[in-house]
């Protein structure tokens, strides 16, 4: 086990360059590119199981999707009101004709 | 929304874990994964219908790594380099499961690690300020952890390898 990929796993931006290039060398051989991918995959999956931030994702991303759609209700409302206004844009008032 | 709720539920699990294996900080994952639904709730109709959501959403998700490695040079450069050379093969544990299921087959090997490892890694994992992560010692722990997990949870999904 490379020392590398344990500073690796523990923090993504720990590495200088000569320990990029021993992982990005290690991962020209298949078994262990599969290995880092997966060793990758269970950092997330530990994360998602027992990092108590990660459990309202879904309350986020519905709260986001509320706002975008009544972002998007607005917008419609603005459109109608503003294109309404158009057709009941009171006519010009005919010029009455001068009576010199 | 109904169908938007439906696919959520359904990959949300597999689109966190994918976006995790790209080398994307942990940190990160959900934002950029949340910004994956928001712009496919935008653009549902863009899917072509023979493709599977979760193809489809994987697509997407890979472009907002990509997009995220060239907005953060460090380490984005380099994390698009390993994803690069990731690409290449194909990991069982990552493609072939739909992350839910990854999750139970955690769950069940974590049951199975002596209490003092599973306490390690809930502190390491859990949000304890006042745990020092950056021993090395922690963190050899945490890997040799890690490893031990990997093994266990392809042996119970059924593709055991080296």
């Amino acid at each position: 086990m490379s020392d590398a990929l344990v500073r690796f796993l523990a923090d993504r931006s720990a590495l200088g360059d000569d320990d990029q290039r021993e992982l990005l060398e290690a991962m020209k051989r298949p078994d262990e590119a599969v290995r880092v991918t997966e060793l990758l995959a269970v950092d997330g999956l530990l994360s998602r199981a027992l990092s108590p931030d990660r459990a309202d994702f879904r309350n986020r991303v519905f709260k986001r999707i509320a706002m975008l759609d009544s972002q998007r209700h607005f917008a419609q409302r603005v459109v109608q009101a503003t294109s309404g206004a158009g057709r009941q844009r009171p006519q010009r008032r005919e010029r009455r004709p001068r009576s010199w | 929304m109904s169908d938007f709720t439906a696919i959520f539920d359904q990959t949300q699990e597999a689109v966190r874990l994918y976006i995790a294996a790209r080398g994307i900080p942990l940190t990160e994952v959900d934002d950029i994964a949340q910004d994956v639904y928001v712009e496919f709730y935008k653009a549902q109709d863009r899917r072509p219908p023979e493709v599977e959501p979760i193809r489809w959403l994987k697509g997407m998700a890979r472009n907002h790594c990509l997009r995220w490695y060239h907005k953060n040079a460090q380490p984005g450069a380099f994390l698009e380099r390993l994803d690069e050379a990731a690409a290449t093969v194909s990991a069982p544990l990552c493609d072939e499961h739909a992350g839910d299921d990854l999750l139970l087959a955690l769950q069940s090997c974590l049951s199975r690690l002596p209490e003092q490892g599973r306490g390690l890694l809930e502190r390491y994992y859990g949000d304890d300020q006042a745990f020092d992560r950056t021993t090395s010692g922690v963190r050899m722990a945490v890997m040799r952890m890690r490893e031990a997990l990997r093994l266990c949870i392809l042996a119970r999904v059924g593709k055991p390898h080296a």
